[in-house]
C-alpha cells in the first residue's frame, strides 16, 4: 500500500475537490480516518455514495487504519483523509510512513485562530502540527492541486 | 403546502429562486441557504436541519442541492436519520430552473414523492441542444 497523499479537510469527501486530488495522485482508494464517521452507519452510507467514481472509500478509526496501512499484503495507492492533525500524529507515532501533509480546509470554531482563508487552528492543532514538523513532515496549505501552496508552520 | 429549500455553494440558490420568481411571481414557503468560502460546515448543517423543520407544514419538504457530493448536499443527507419515519423530506441534486419552476407550480397538486419525480424529469428534459430542436 503506497500512501500517495495525506490530506486534512474537515469536510472530508466533498465532490469535485476530492476528485481533483484523487485524479492528480492516481489514487485507488481513500482511507477516511475519523472516529465519528467510522462509527456512524449513516455517515458511512453518505461517504460511499458520494465518493469519486471508481474509487474505494473506507471509513476507519485510527486503530483500524494503522493495521491496514502497515499490512504489506495490501496493494494500491491510497489517499489518507482526516479532519485534523491529531489522527495523523497518531499514525506517524505508529510508524505509518507519512512525510508530507496537505491541508485543505479547517473551519473556524470557538477557540480557533484563522491562519489563512480556509484554515483555522486551535491550540491542540498547533501542538500537533508542530509535532509533525519535528518529525520532518512537510505541511502545506492547498485547497486544490493547481493552487500555489503555502507552508503552514510559518503561519503558526 | 410542500416546503421548498434550495441549498447551494454561494448565492446560487437564492438567485435561482429570485430568477424563478421573475417568471412565476413571488413564492411562499421557500428558502435558500448558501455555503460561502470560509463558512463552517457544522453551522451550515444546523441551519439546514432548522430550515427543513421550519418549512415542513405537514406535507414534507423538497430540498434542492446544486452538487451531489458537495458539502451542502452532504449536510442535507445527514438529516435522513431524523426523517426515516417522517412525512417525506426529499432531496434532488443538480438544481436548475426548469426543475424549480415545476416544484413551485405543481406542489399543490402532487404529493412529495411524485413532485420529486416530476422535478427530476423536467430538470433533465430542460437540457436540450438548440440545433437538434430547431
Amino acid at each position: 500500500m503506497e500512501i500517495v497523499l495525506t490530506r486534512i479537510d474537515d469536510r472530508l469527501v466533498h465532490g469535485q475537490i476530492t476528485t481533483a486530488w484523487t485524479r492528480q495522485y492516481h489514487c485507488d482508494m481513500i482511507y477516511v480516518i475519523d472516529e465519528q464517521t467510522a462509527k456512524d452507519p449513516l455517515l458511512k452510507r453518505i461517504l460511499k455514495a458520494t465518493a469519486p467514481p471508481d474509487i474505494k472509500v473506507e471509513a476507519l478509526t485510527v486503530g483500524q487504519a494503522v493495521e491496514l496501512l502497515n499490512d504489506n499484503a495490501n496493494k494500491g495507492k491510497v489517499m489518507i483523509l482526516t479532519k485534523g492533525p491529531e489522527s495523523i500524529v497518531r499514525l506517524v507515532e505508529n510508524n505509518v510512513p507519512i512525510n508530507a501533509v496537505n491541508v485543505g480546509g479547517m473551519q473556524p470554531k470557538a477557540g480557533t485562530k484563522k491562519i489563512s482563508k480556509a484554515v483555522s487552528v486551535a491550540d491542540d492543532d498547533i501542538k500537533n502540527f508542530k509535532k509533525l514538523a519535528s518529525r520532518n513532515v512537510k505541511i502545506e496549505i492547498k485547497m486544490i492541486p493547481t493552487e500555489n501552496g503555502g507552508d503552514l508552520i510559518s503561519l503558526i | 403546502m410542500i416546503g421548498i429549500l434550495v441549498v447551494t455553494h454561494g448565492s446560487f440558490g437564492r438567485e435561482l429562486i429570485k430568477s424563478t420568481e421573475v417568471i412565476i411571481g413571488h413564492q411562499e414557503n421557500t428558502y435558500a441557504l448558501g455555503l460561502n468560502e470560509g463558512d463552517g460546515i457544522d453551522e451550515f448543517k444546523e441551519k439546514v436541519a432548522e430550515e427543513i423543520k421550519k418549512l415542513d407544514g405537514g406535507d414534507g419538504v423538497l430540498v434542492f442541492a446544486d452538487l451531489f457530493g458537495g458539502s451542502p448536499f452532504n449536510v442535507t443527507a445527514i438529516n435522513i436519520s431524523n426523517n426515516e419515519k417522517g412525512m417525506g423530506f426529499e432531496c434532488v441534486t443538480g438544481v436548475n430552473s426548469p426543475m424549480l419552476i415545476d416544484a413551485f407550480t405543481m406542489r399543490n397538486s402532487l404529493k412529495i414523492a411524485e413532485l420529486k419525480n416530476q422535478c427530476m424529469e423536467s430538470g433533465k428534459l430542460g437540457i436540450k441542444d438548440m440545433r437538434s430542436e430547431i
